[in-house]
């Protein structure tokens, strides 16, 4: 199989992979830690992503709590993700690890990553 | 006047990790300023993960990353005042401010400047047009949609193709805006490669080369924009006319390094990176006033950020134990580099470059010698201008110059 060039997102150093079949398992060469080696093994098969955004809180010092998954997620869930978290409102205060969101069917759990005090 | 061993203007990233490592160094008062309300700088608004992969091994959002200084800071024992603007800084190191409860000064015996940098205007690009609302910089729109929850518009193109131009992109995508396309004037994008491929290619925004808005229309708010091709001297191809509906034009084009104070001050400026001109021990031209982060040249990485913070406090340490006078050897870069940081390194210690080259390669190897002797040699499968590149010299030998090439 011919080799494919891919540049990890896992972090920002952005290492340049070489990716390709042989033997019936997926080689990866060129990253600099083992979760660019995992990125560079499913980015062709079922890439995911972490996804990151934010949701409206009510008597915060802010109007919105920003959120992570705690693992990426199927890149096709990512928009529906979102636009179902439109509706979604929490109650100051959120403490940065609060768990602000599950969705079971997708393997998403969203974190709270910003303090937010109440107002 | 009121006192302090060290005053470090500044609380975002290279502020916060130069207070904590300053008072693990053992520097006695140690005073950070900040003009916002809240510490933390850009990273509070940046709610994209990424952040501290090489420092703390795992990808956090900004304000995550943040949080975490902020208390390290508490802890170490620095003092913070927020709601500080810094106006005026003096060659004697007198550091005045204005907060709510008035006009301060306080002299410091070292001061270290970690302003952080600014985002390029409309102004500074002169694109012809009306003066329509919905043109926003991206950091702006990033403020506005991330820490005060507000929309913009439903088509947006964005201008110019650097990282939070990128990052804003896929947030304005989720958000259920339509980003028509990031349009970039020069042949190769300035944002990072892992950037365009999760913010532009897993949404399938197009990312148009040579290309750049000749245009800007609309009466009260945006209405379109006139898109044209460039040559290689960046001059409009006739005849590549776009137009394009938008109700939000988005700028990325470039940060500026916030230098103000440092100018005010007499420190003598680096035209290319728009920081200060410091040696090897990120001290200034000014003694006893050192540089660090985003305000001395615009970084990638915030770990890399937080990182030379830490630098500069050790350096600012060791002036206040008055053992930072060492001999320096200048550092040279040969074509195709467009600029190293620092310009001196001393000698006998090791020695720190961060580096930019100026146009894309492959395969292509940097080498720094000195007196014809290699000390650092890295094989670079891929440079991009987007990417900083840090080399390490493990003991600077006394010699006539350490240069810096490209081949």
């Amino acid at each position: 199989m011919k080799k494919m060039e891919l540049t990890c997102v896992v972090c920002p150093n952005g290492c340049l992979l070489t990716v390709w079949q042989e033997d019936g398992e997926t080689k990866v060469e060129g990253a600099a830690c083992k979760n660019g080696v995992a990125y560079g093994e499913t980015e062709l098969t079922d890439p995911r992503r972490v996804l990151t955004t934010s949701v409206a809180v009510k008597g915060g010092t802010l109007p919105l709590v920003s959120v992570r998954s705690t693992s990426p997620v199927p890149k096709k869930d990512l928009l529906p993700a979102v636009a179902a978290l439109r509706n979604l409102t929490v109650g100051a205060p959120v403490r940065i690890g609060d768990v602000i969101y599950e969705d079971p069917t997708i393997g998403l759990v969203l974190k709270a990553s910003r303090n937010v005090d109440k107002a | 006047m009121e006192k302090a061993d060290l005053v470090i203007i500044g609380g975002g990233p290279a502020g916060l990790a130069a207070a904590v490592r300053a008072r693990e160094a053992g520097v006695g008062r140690v005073l950070l300023l900040e003009r916002n309300p809240i510490l933390g700088g850009i990273l509070n608004q940046c709610i994209h993960d990424g952040f501290g992969v090489i420092r703390f091994g795992s990808a956090m959002s900004g304000p995550e990353y943040a949080a975490r200084f902020v208390d390290m800071a508490k802890d170490a024992g620095a003092e913070a005042v927020t709601g500080a603007m810094v106006v005026g800084l003096s060659p004697e190191r007198t550091v005045t401010y204005i907060t709510p409860q008035g006009l301060f000064e306080v002299q410091a015996k070292a001061v270290i400047l970690s302003t952080g940098c600014r985002e390029r205007t409309r102004g500074a690009l002169g694109v012809p047009g009306n003066r329509p609302a919905g043109v926003y910089t991206a950091g702006v729109v990033q403020y506005l949609m991330n820490m005060r929850n507000l929309s913009f518009g439903r088509n947006v193109v964005i201008m110019g193709s650097g990282d939070i131009g990128l990052i804003m992109a896929r947030r304005m995508t989720l958000e259920g805006a339509k980003v028509h396309c990031v349009l970039e004037k020069l042949p190769f994008c300035s944002g990072l490669p892992r950037n365009v491929r999760q913010c532009l290619e897993d949404f399938d925004i197009p990312l148009c080369l040579a290309e750049t808005v000749k245009e800007i229309h609309g009466d009260d708010h945006i209405t379109h924009v006139v898109t044209a091709k460039v040559d290689e001297k960046g001059r409009f191809i006739p005849g590549s006319e776009r137009t394009i509906p938008c109700d939000v034009l988005v700028l990325s084009v470039g940060l500026i390094p916030e230098n103000e104070l440092a100018k005010a001050c007499g420190i003598e400026m680096d035209p290319v990176t728009g920081g200060a001109l410091v040696d090897g021990h990120l001290m200034t031209g000014v003694p006893g006033i050192f540089s660090c982060g985003n305000g001395l040249h615009v970084h990638d990485l915030v770990d890399l950020v937080s990182e030379e913070g830490e630098r500069a406090a050790e350096q600012a340490a060791a002036y206040l134990r008055g053992a930072i006078e060492k001999p320096m050897v200048p550092v040279t870069v040969s074509g195709g580099i467009r600029y190293v940081l620092p310009r001196r390194l001393a000698v006998g210690e090791e020695g720190y470059l961060s580096l930019r080259v100026t146009l894309p390669g492959r395969d292509q190897k940097l080498t720094v010698t000195a007196g014809g002797s290699v000390l650092v040699s890295k094989r670079m499968k891929r440079c991009m201008p987007s990417e900083m590149i840090r080399l390490k010299v493990k003991n600077v030998p006394d010699c006539q110059k350490v240069e810096v090439s490209l081949s």
